[in-house]
């Protein structure tokens, strides 16, 4: 029995996958490896391809993600310094997360580096401005309005200091409402004429709700935007209720699937609400009350892939004792 | 029979250990979004990258390091 054992634990060990890399290059391709060496005099690596291959790669050759990754596998991770040129490094190559995560790994390991992390990290909140804005500005081109949203969102909740924060508040006052007025005019397309009667003062809420959801996005200041996303949140409790109210009424199955789809777009525009309150009581570190928000938001929409990224993100920085979006803001 | 088993035995070994390990009690993993714009600014909150590790099933992620014996010497 003891030799069958072994035999099999042999046996296992050999089938074991070797831990593979994934290289990729400049010109866009991929190369499945594993890695052999580094030459830091040459800047090569050496690797042995998935067919069974030898080549090598100078630093030169791959893009700016793979090169990032070498750096990161070769820098001492108790090195400030070598953090803070890691972090220089992933800015440039467009891995702002990254960037952030290792200017505040290089601001625990040396504080006295705290001036020059702060010039780098104003570069970092700029060069991620232009980037937001100019992936706002492509999606509105492609006509890809909610994918405009989400980069406008982002730009006001994380940057509000940059002067692309402004514009993009001044572009939610095109998109935000008529976004959302487009979806309820695609349920009340679906829905009878004495349904859409009957919802009328629900809608009229709707949109309220719609409203102060947006200056809420919009507001100068944190007291003035929870106050305003508090009251969307009224809002949009007094359409469901107004919406329970109505499904009483009707018996008849279709109708009752029509007032659901009611539910549905006003539900989602909840959930959204709770969400950006959790994005704010998390930049104030109270990442209790973030969560708070984020499992109401996940009582309406259990699968909302956001707010389960946002659980995971808050339970992460709140067990890690760190600040939201590394210092994003 | 006698030599059968230890091989199916080594094969189950084998498969469990070349497959990441899924927890059927553990709750769902969110996707991994690196190499996404919103991924690279927002950062990714899949279960191996808050780890500091490499996600193997996304060959965008740049998480965590390459292993490099010669590095290490």
């Amino acid at each position: 029995m003891r030799r069958a054992l072994s035999g099999a634990l042999l046996l296992a060990l050999l089938a074991a996958p070797l831990s593979a890399a994934t290289l990729k290059l400049k010109d866009g391709s991929r190369v499945e490896c594993k890695v052999r060496s580094y030459d830091p005099a040459t800047q090569t690596l050496h690797v042995t391809t998935a067919d069974g291959e030898q080549a090598s790669y100078t630093m030169a050759q791959l893009d700016g993600r793979s090169v990032y990754q070498v750096n990161s596998s070769l820098i001492p991770e108790g090195d400030a310094k070598a953090q803070f040129l890691a972090a220089n490094f992933a800015r440039d190559a467009g891995l702002y997360a990254h960037a952030a995560r290792r200017y505040e790994i290089a601001l625990k390991l040396d504080p006295s580096m705290q001036a020059a992390i702060d010039t780098e990290r104003t570069k970092l909140k700029r060069a991620a401005a232009e980037f937001c804005m100019a992936n706002a500005k492509q999606a509105v081109d492609k006509g890809d309005i909610s994918e405009a949203e989400r980069w406008l969102k982002t730009l006001v909740e994380k940057l509000p200091g940059e002067p692309e924060a402004q514009q993009a508040s001044e572009m939610l006052d095109t998109h935000y409402d008529k976004l959302r007025a487009d979806k309820m005019a695609e349920v009340e397309a679906r829905a009878s004429e004495e349904l859409k009667r009957d919802a009328a003062s629900a809608r009229k809420d709707y949109d309220q709700m719609v409203e102060k959801s947006r200056k809420g996005l919009q507001a100068r200041g944190d007291s003035q935007a929870a106050g305003l996303f508090r009251g969307a949140l009224k809002d949009g409790q007094k359409v469901l209720d107004e919406l329970d109210r109505i499904e009483r009424k009707y018996t008849a199955p279709d109708v009752r699937e029509k007032v659901q789809e009611y539910r549905g777009v006003v539900s989602q525009q909840m959930v959204e609400v709770h969400l950006s309150i959790a994005s704010q009581l998390a930049t104030q570190t109270d990442y209790k009350g973030a969560q708070r928000e984020v499992n109401k938001a996940l009582a309406l929409d259990p699968d909302n892939e956001r707010a389960l990224t946002m659980r995971a993100r808050i339970e992460d920085y709140s067990s890690r004792g760190i600040g939201w979006g590394w210092g994003w803001r | 029979m006698k030599t059968l088993l230890p091989f199916l035995a080594a094969l189950s070994l084998a498969v469990a250990c070349a497959s990441p390990a899924e927890d059927a009690s553990a709750p769902a993993d969110v996707p991994c979004r690196c190499g996404t714009p919103m991924g690279d600014l927002e950062g990714c909150a899949h279960s191996d990258c808050r780890a500091g590790r490499n996600n193997p099933d996304n060959p965008d992620c740049v998480c965590g390091t390459l292993e490099i014996p010669a590095a290490k010497e």
